[in-house]
């Protein structure tokens, strides 16, 4: 039918065979267009490291696009203060932080320590009985165009064991101008409160070549602002899953509210990315929106960070949700074999396009409409149902492909028993209601 | 395409000298197509530079190796219709040039030139088939429809093509 047109077309093609192919600028065109992935892709890798033990936390990570902005009129005020601004900056998204900036809860320590050219120093901390938020600045001498930042520790001073529940940090600060300071914070989460107010950090920054390892001593002169908490006891019904909010406790840094979901559930409740708590104004606070946003008690109970009001005294208070992510419990894992590099099992939807795996890092590609920024997995077990601790697990952010991917680190990846299970904290299918709870 | 298949798992895995040498075993089908959708050879180069670098930040996506060189025939064949958008006005200056510059055939000018007024669809269709050569079922499960529908698109393909080329035809044939 089309035989002529055919034809033409192969005559078209055959044309290109005889002509002179410029095999080395081919090449080149090759290689330059790799080198520049290759060092994008490993600028990209923002990895903020997450440490946590006992309880498993869900995570979410400011991607480009959260632009939760507020811009109260004190930030800009606090951000004409020299060296200011930039703390100011980290904390922005969070109201909770900023109205302990205001309201003069934020300490400054300004301790140094010089090692090789590399100085960290802690500008100031933000403390409460469960937890403490340290901002620091780190200065080169040299340019680099990465550093990094590993081995944290919080310890108390008198050696004490601070029982720690989760800290999160930026791991990897690239710049590619080489800046040769940098401003940022790390916050550590006990499980019990704190009774110490003397601490030492032990840090290791790695510049280049270089590495060094910083041990500083600081102190909280300011008093700690005790907790308020609100018992609540409160159960709602979002399409047939049922869940009873046992308790709120206001805390200086965040607020955290303890929800028990009801065994006989169909389905497993996963992250609520969309709560909030209102005031009788109609004034919000949003979850947290950077860093730990929620603690497994059980696989049936959780904690929800907020972020906290506790510098205001509203008259009522009520906490809001209108969709909760959700899947069948029978779903609520993704079921890998590290070894073939294959995921066995995933829940409905096929959202995992691939996994990988690159040196002990299980690396996933996920696929979503919208960019979802929040770490998908918690408890990790083997083969033979024991429990992996995973010490740390990276993004990268959603981009117009609209894949994410994501790194869990299986220590001794190689001797695990297959299959690996990782259960569900976060996932991209919801439930949805109206809902609002009383809180004072 | 099966001897190269280990090459292509162990790119998609993320090891970096499987997927240079991947690139060496498609880099002439890349470049071909490059130039038969562009102008001259440093705009074929400069689409072969950013087609490796679209392909190493997703490779890890690719789910199936034997549809590797079909996926980056795909990047290329994207990457060329933007560029060929972005250069639509100039479209009829740049006729002349090519009618002066590429070869001595001269139905190779006046065949690209008409695939260069397909829909992209219709040109990315007659290229897989008959520039890269890809079978029907290849171009269907890149494209993820059933081999029905590529047929049908073919042959719209090709009947535009027709069209095209008999409207052009008054002008320049000899």
């Amino acid at each position: 039918m089309f035989e002529k047109e055919e034809e033409q077309l192969s005559q078209y093609r055959n044309t290109f065979e005889n002509l002179d192919i410029p095999i080395k600028a081919i090449d080149d065109a090759i290689l330059t267009g790799f080198q520049r992935a290759k060092l994008e892709k490993k600028k990209r890798v923002m990895g903020k490291k997450v440490v946590f033990s006992l309880t498993a936390a869900v995570l979410i990570f400011i991607g480009f696009f959260a632009s939760i902005r507020m811009s109260p009129a004190f930030a800009n005020s606090l951000s004409t203060i020299p060296g200011m601004e930039k703390l100011v900056d980290l904390i922005r998204t969070d109201k909770g932080k900023m109205s302990a900036f205001e309201n003069d809860y934020y300490e400054k320590i300004n301790i140094s320590q010089e090692k090789n050219g590399l100085t960290f120093t802690i500008e100031g901390a933000i403390a409460d009985e469960n937890g403490l938020v340290i901002f620091y600045t780190l200065t080169s001498r040299e340019k680099h165009k990465e550093i990094q930042i590993e081995n944290v520790k919080l310890e108390s001073a008198n050696g004490e064991n601070l029982n720690m529940g989760s800290s999160s940090f930026d791991s990897t600060f690239s710049s590619e101008a080489g800046q040769a300071q940098q401003v940022k914070m790390m916050e550590f989460y006990l499980q019990t409160p704190i009774k110490t107010k003397e601490f030492i950090l032990n840090v290791r920054v790695k510049g280049g070549p270089k590495q060094e390892d910083f041990s500083l001593d600081f102190q909280i002169r300011k008093n700690i602002q005790p907790k308020k908490e609100y018992v609540l006891n409160k159960s709602i019904t979002v399409e047939g899953q049922r869940m009873t909010f046992t308790k709120a406790v206001i805390y200086p840094l965040r607020a955290a509210v303890t929800v028990k979901m009801d065994p006989n559930n169909t389905m497993r409740l996963l992250y609520f990315d969309d709560i909030r708590l209102v005031d009788e104004q109609g004034e919000i606070w949003n979850k947290i929106n950077n860093g730990i946003t929620a603690s497994f008690i059980t696989p049936d109970e959780m904690i929800l960070y907020l972020q906290s009001n506790y510098f205001r005294e509203p008259k009522e208070l009520y906490l809001v949700l209108d969709k909760i992510q959700a899947v069948n419990k029978a779903e609520a894992q993704v079921v890998v074999d590290a070894e073939k590099q294959q995921i066995i099992k995933q829940p409905k939807g096929d959202i995992f396009r691939s996994m990988y795996v690159n040196g002990e890092n299980l690396l996933f590609s996920f696929k979503t409409e919208k960019a979802f920024n929040s770490f998908l997995f918690s408890k990790i077990t083997d083969g033979n149902g024991q429990t992996i601790e995973s010490d740390q697990s990276f993004m990268n952010g959603w981009d117009e492909s609209q894949m994410t991917e994501m790194g869990v680190h299986i220590p001794n990846l190689t001797n695990q028993v297959n299959p690996v299970s990782l259960e569900l904290s976060s996932f991209p299918s919801w439930i949805e209601g109206h809902e609002r709870i009383r809180i004072k | 395409m099966s001897s190269h298949e280990s090459c292509i798992k162990r790119a998609i895995g993320g090891d970096d000298q499987a997927f240079l040498q991947l690139m060496q075993i498609y880099k002439l089908d890349l470049y071909k197509t490059s130039l038969a959708f562009l102008r001259n050879e440093e705009e074929a180069l400069e689409a072969i530079q950013e087609v490796m670098y679209r392909a190493y930040k997703k490779i890890h996506s690719v789910r199936d190796a034997a549809y590797c060189k079909t996926w980056l025939i795909r990047i290329m064949i994207n990457y060329c219709n933007d560029q060929i958008k972005k250069q639509k006005r100039f479209v009829f200056n740049e006729e002349i040039l090519n009618l002066q510059g590429i070869s001595e055939n001269y139905n190779g000018v006046e065949l690209k030139d008409a695939i260069m007024r397909l829909d992209e669809r219709s040109r990315e269709i007659l290229t897989l088939k008959y520039f890269n050569e890809m079978q029907i079922n290849e171009i269907a499960f890149a494209w993820q429809c059933p081999e029905g529908t590529v047929k049908t698109w073919l042959n719209k393909a090709l009947k535009l093509l027709r069209e095209k080329l008999e409207e052009k035809g008054g002008g320049f044939h000899v």
